[in-house]
């Protein structure tokens, strides 16, 4: 008689990989096969994590259409097996999986689509901060501003953007006409954060990016200048720009901190 | 993995008529405050860092009693438990303080890979010993009692040699541990099995059953599957008034987990569930043990 660690693995076997010897094990009645009660977990199985993956990659099974989505998910699924207890972390893979590229921007629109709506996901249920209000900027002593470095709200993140995904995934959830997948002339970044629960998006101009990646990587105010000196032809605005982006962060409820 | 020397053993509470909290009806039970006596909660889907999840279950069980239902805890999976799982239930449940936690009889997974399915466990002496030793290491970790479901099940192993009644009584004495009676379930399994329930129903001990769930099944004719997308069918009322009579005043909920209604069917539902407990059980309800918010 098989053990119990014998069953299971024999069962895993034929619910993932259709495996008939497992059969042998279960009682087949008049009216229902042990192959048809057998089905029943199988189907189940890749059923639910397709389902899973639908609820994350809403847009993009709205953009590539119920075939080729379902034949990507099948492929997904049998090529990442889920090693998480829950189902919200089944999906994280399947924006590599789909060949998503940031740094070289050598993906197509469907694997950028897919990284885009798991930021929405991991932005969606991030952890808890309170955000500071604009009173906090201004009882910031002036000399401190050059120490001055900023913890952002733990749902804030970015992604490189190469293709025109923005404004193909608003259009598509607002069930407008979709734009046809383009590459942008250049990359930008996307930034994504949650506020008062909701989750919001937008992209940034270039010297925001920088200004914004500088101070995530924990850069303080000086610094932060520094990395847009690169970007900011007039020197004498920096200074006066970098704080127009920090009051836009506090309003937007993406800082939650202040060092100094 | 960290262990309380004591295991708590509380008398059994009686809730009244629950429901399942699910998303889609977070913003009407804030607003509304339904007549819903309590709320059961699927544990992993709290088991999240912050955001939406847990904002509204602080504001649902600020309103509500509440439990804890899992379904990743593997009691039956010859895989090691989970000691990040069970931590994490653990902090879920400082932060709910629900009047008990549940999870089910099964297995989910093997080798590390996750199927996300109850699966089936043989009834069989091996299977007996291995829950057993399990139920009583996460008893000890929680320093409470579990609850575990009598799953659904679509298969019969060869292997067996008890009922499924006999195999949770057996596993519930050995291991002091309790059930969550679910009767659409013992429904599904009696129909694609071809046992008596009302057998499986008088095999149980009823001071062991702390909660019943009622859900909708699908009807294929040569078998039922349990897929809690319709309302609850008469047969499985008719098995609930037979539980209520042999387990007593049992707290029971109405699990919905697709095609979602709007609420106020499933108010209508539950007001079923409590005609009929008024009708079997009359004052013995208000005589059981009550539990405030």
């Amino acid at each position: 008689m098989p053990s119990l660690k014998e069953l299971q693995t024999a069962f895993k076997r034929n619910v993932v990989k259709g495996d008939e010897a497992f059969g042998e094990y279960i009682i087949s009645t008049e009216a229902v096969s042990s192959d048809v009660r057998l089905d029943i977990y199988s189907n189940a199985y890749f059923a639910r994590l397709q389902e899973a993956l639908e609820s994350d990659y809403e847009i993009l099974k709205q953009l590539l259409g119920e075939d080729v989505f379902e034949e990507a998910c099948l492929a997904y699924i049998h090529k990442y097996p889920s090693h998480y207890f829950s189902l919200r972390w089944f999906g994280q893979d399947f924006p590599v999986f789909l060949g998503y590229a940031p740094d070289s921007g050598e993906h197509h629109w469907p694997a950028e689509m897919a990284q885009l709506e798991w930021s929405f996901v991991g932005a969606f249920d991030a952890a808890d901060a309170e955000p500071l209000g604009e009173a906090h900027a201004a009882a910031i002593p002036p000399e401190a501003w050059a120490s001055l470095k900023i913890a952002f709200h733990p749902s804030v993140r970015t992604m490189t953007v190469w293709w025109n995904t923005l404004l193909r995934w608003r259009t598509a959830k607002h069930n407008e006409t979709v734009p046809k997948p383009v590459r942008l002339p250049q990359a930008t970044q996307c930034l994504l954060w949650r506020n008062a629960l909701i989750t919001q998006y937008r992209s940034l101009e270039p010297d925001e990016a920088v200004a914004l990646q500088a101070a995530l990587e924990g850069a303080d105010f000086s610094a932060l200048c520094g990395a847009l000196a690169e970007e900011i032809q007039d020197q004498e605005q920096i200074p006066m720009k970098a704080a127009g982006f920090l009051k836009t962060w506090l309003a937007a409820g993406m800082i939650v901190g202040f060092d100094y | 993995m960290d262990s309380d020397s004591t295991v708590d053993h509380g008398q059994r509470p009686y809730l009244g008529c629950g429901l399942g909290l699910r998303p889609e009806y977070y913003e009407t039970i804030v607003e509304t405050r339904p007549a819903v006596d309590w709320f059961e909660i699927i544990s992993e889907n709290y088991m999240v860092d912050g955001g939406k999840p847990l904002y509204f279950l602080d504001r649902v069980r600020a309103d509500y009693p509440m439990v804890m239902h899992g379904v990743s805890l593997s009691i039956g999976g010859t895989d090691p438990l989970d000691e990040d799982y069970l931590q994490r239930l653990k902090q879920l449940i400082e932060r709910v303080e629900p009047q008990w936690v549940s999870d089910h009889m099964c297995w989910t997974g093997q080798g590390g890979h996750n199927l996300h399915d109850l699966m089936p466990l043989p009834f069989n002496q091996e299977a007996v010993d291995h829950v057993v030793a399990r139920v009583q290491r996460v008893q000890d970790y929680l320093g409470r009692q579990i609850l575990l479901e009598n799953a659904s099940s679509y298969v019969s192993f060869k292997q067996s040699e008890m009922t499924e009644w006999e195999f949770h009584t057996e596993i519930m004495q050995r291991a002091d541990c309790l059930m969550l009676f679910d009767v659409n379930n013992i429904y599904v399994s009696a129909r694609n099995h071809g046992f008596d329930p009302l057998e499986y129903i008088h095999g149980i001990p009823p001071e062991r059953v702390w909660q019943f769930h009622l859900a909708g099944h699908s009807d294929y004719g040569d078998y039922v599957i349990d897929t809690h997308d319709h309302p609850v069918v008469q047969p499985v009322w008719e098995l609930y008034a037979e539980a209520l009579r042999h387990f007593g005043p049992v707290s029971a909920m109405i699990e919905r987990d697709d095609l979602f209604p709007p609420f106020e069917e499933l108010l209508a539902e539950l007001g079923q569930m409590r005609a009929i407990t008024q009708r079997v059980l009359g004052d013995e309800t208000k005589e059981a043990a009550t539990c405030p918010a």
